[in-house]
């Protein structure tokens, strides 16, 4: 039987969710373990994606039950269109303002990019979003053309600036731990992609509270005046984090999970937002997490600052970790264990999103360290790399975890312009033998690849991965 | 002895039983991903059966007088002295089905591919029985059956009170046929 796991190779912040417990709260943790076993038909990618209302038909792995859709659609057809739309979600999550904005790749990454366009049937654009749509609309499509769609919406995502990049120059100071958050003064966390205006504002506050307060970011890169906010914690200790009692008042975007409310509300944490509150921070002062439970690292905010870090480092290449925390996977486990060991390699590993922000609380990041591994912006770093580095200098590109649908389709844009590429939790394409291989081979054709496991992968299949470039 | 209960009120037919008993206890990887790859595919031990009214997961009631046991050739059908439960041994089994065609309730499967016959046997050897630990609304239950007339009476009571709530307090509605 699949069983849950350890769930933070943190020690503090094990300390965090047995806190939590005593308390009597429930984190996502618990919300988690309910849910368990998950839908079976989804996780293999065998219940329908078609819009229609006739369904949803589930197709029986086992071969005991249908074996086809009402409309007969097969396997093969409901694994390809259910990629297709996770792929469609991760497009729309990277379009800002639809129909103005049109992809665009690094002037190294053209070449590739052509060359993938001309096998993948022509210029990608926005309208490639349409077609998808219109495609999983009715089962008309053979899975070859799912796929091809698939890879062209993967490479627009990688081609779309994405909301939540950092800017695109030069380098940023990164604080990221438990102990960002300060022992003294008002303590102020913001998660869920709240307006710049409300972050700075935020700062100004509490920078003006006697004691000086902080404000932190909570599994967020968010840039406030020029200056990376300090992290707090990665995005899956969020939670962990809010029911510690260390912070004094929170303030969410509109992207915030509806869990963190019912949290603030449950713990009383005030939830602040543009119109109100700020007066109040000032008033309160609290006792935060020790000081020295926090790392320091670079951002290095554009291809040419990878590259130039790359040049005074001298490694025999770049391996990239990227993605978000999952359930799947212990929290940090891959990162910690992934980071030293590439290391230990020769490697020169750089770090982004939640994967980088293990990184750096593992303290691989601090400038004492030997080889520092550098942070990389969070939505566009795998890219800079690959600008930086070449597909035959980055020797992988690892994805440790996937939290939204655009991590999907940019681990497959990736691949598809040549790089390698693995996704350490399962994908729903396991029930259908065929639709893997025929992803495989267009990515090789390609000149990519794109591994991913039937199970959450350890750090030893990881590196046997990276190993075998 | 325990066995498995349904309540048909609860189940909404997800099949999740289906997936993760084939899974438990047909696979030899375990996890749904990689039993789904397996050859020979792995089958489930008990079958959800109804429509869009209604449905149900149906499997072995371990018969107190199992026509099963009877009919079974070779004795591989054997009731497990510790559990109660009736259960396939499966290297004495030869696949002759008449176990499958002597079954009241339809619940013993043919396995052609791994010549046995399949049926539930609750996951006696296992602390909690695969079908009844996924179930996500808790749709099937393991009950002692000295609790099963409990159990019942219960069902009949409350399905009583809504009887005598929807008639006004008859009980029971005469139809006239003849409308």
């Amino acid at each position: 039987m699949e069983s849950i796991h350890v769930k933070t190779v943190d020690p503090i912040g094990q300390d965090l969710l047995r806190g939590a417990a005593a308390k009597g709260l429930d984190l996502g943790w618990e919300r988690y373990e309910r849910l368990q076993p998950q839908d079976g038909f989804l996780r293999i990618g065998l219940s329908c994606a078609y819009g229609c209302l006739q369904g949803p038909c589930r197709i029986d792995p086992f071969g005991r039950g249908a074996t086809e859709g009402i409309c007969g659609l097969d396997r093969d057809g409901m694994v390809a269109a259910s990629l297709l739309r996770l792929c469609l979600y991760g497009a729309l999550e990277g379009l800002t303002e639809a129909n103005s904005q049109e992809p665009s790749w690094p002037a190294e990454l053209e070449p590739a990019a052509k060359q993938a366009e001309g096998v993948l049937g022509g210029d990608v654009s926005v309208e490639d979003t349409f077609l998808a749509a219109k495609q999983l609309s009715r089962p008309g499509a053979s899975p070859d053309d799912l796929l091809r769609q698939v890879l062209r919406l993967s490479l627009l995502t990688v081609g779309l600036p994405g909301e939540g990049a950092l800017p695109a120059a030069g380098r940023l100071s990164c604080r990221a731990g438990y102990g960002a958050i300060g022992e003294t003064g008002p303590a102020v966390g913001v998660c869920g992609r709240p307006t710049p205006k409300l972050a700075a504002a935020l700062r100004d506050a509490t920078r003006a509270s006697k004691p000086r307060g902080q404000v932190v970011a909570l599994g967020e890169w968010i840039v406030a005046d020029g200056e990376l906010l300090p992290i707090a914690c990665s995005s899956g200790e969020v939670e962990a984090v809010l029911s510690a009692g260390w912070l004094d008042a929170v303030a969410l975007g509109p992207d915030a999970d509806p869990a963190l409310y019912k949290l603030c509300e449950s713990i009383g944490l005030p939830v602040l937002d543009e119109a109100n509150g700020l007066a109040r921070l000032a008033s309160k002062s609290t006792r935060g997490p020790d000081a020295s439970q926090c790392a320091e690292g670079q951002v290095l905010c554009s291809a040419e600052e990878v590259k130039a870090e790359l040049a005074s480092k001298g490694a025999g290449g770049l391996a990239v970790l990227a993605g978000s925390d999952a359930p799947q996977i212990s929290l940090g486990w891959l990162p910690t264990e992934l980071a030293p060991a590439l290391e230990a390699k020769g490697l020169q590993v750089a770090a982004c999103g939640d994967a980088g922000l293990w990184v750096a609380k593992a303290g691989l990041t601090s400038p004492d360290n030997k080889r520092p591994a550098p942070l990389l912006d969070p939505l566009r770093g795998p890219l800079d790399a690959l600008t930086a580095a070449g597909a035959e200098g980055v020797k992988g590109i690892c994805f440790t975890g996937l939290k939204a649908s655009r991590d999907l389709a940019v681990a497959l844009g990736l691949s598809a312009l040549g790089a390698r590429v693995s996704v350490a939790t399962p994908l729903p394409l396991w029930g259908s033998a065929c639709i893997r291989d025929l992803l495989n081979k267009k990515i090789g054709a390609l000149g990519g690849t794109f591994a991913h496991w039937d199970h959450p992968a350890s750090p030893d299949e990881i590196l046997t991965w990276f190993g075998d470039s | 002895m325990k066995v498995i209960v349904a309540r048909v009120d609860r189940c909404t037919g997800c099949r999740t039983c289906e997936l993760y008993c084939a899974t438990e206890r047909g696979s030899e990887g375990k996890t749904l991903l990689q039993a789904v790859q397996e050859t020979p595919v792995p089958q489930p031990r008990l079958r959800v059966e109804g429509g869009p009214d209604a449905s149900l997961p149906v499997q072995c009631r371990h018969c107190l007088e199992a026509p099963c046991l009877d009919a079974c050739l070779t004795g591989a059908l054997v009731r497990e002295e510790a559990h109660g439960m009736v259960h396939v041994d499966e290297d004495r089994c030869i696949a002759c089905w008449t176990c499958v065609m002597f079954c009241p309730y339809g619940v013993i499967f043919p396995w052609p591919d791994r010549k046995f016959a399949l049926k539930c046997d609750r996951c006696m050897h296992m602390e909690t029985s695969a079908c009844v630990d996924v179930c996500p609304t808790r749709a099937l239950e393991v009950v002692d059956l000295a609790e099963l007339d409990g159990v019942s009476a219960e069902k009949r009571k409350a399905a009583a009170a809504l009887a005598i709530a929807v008639t006004d307090g008859k009980g029971a509605v005469h139809l006239d046929l003849a409308d």
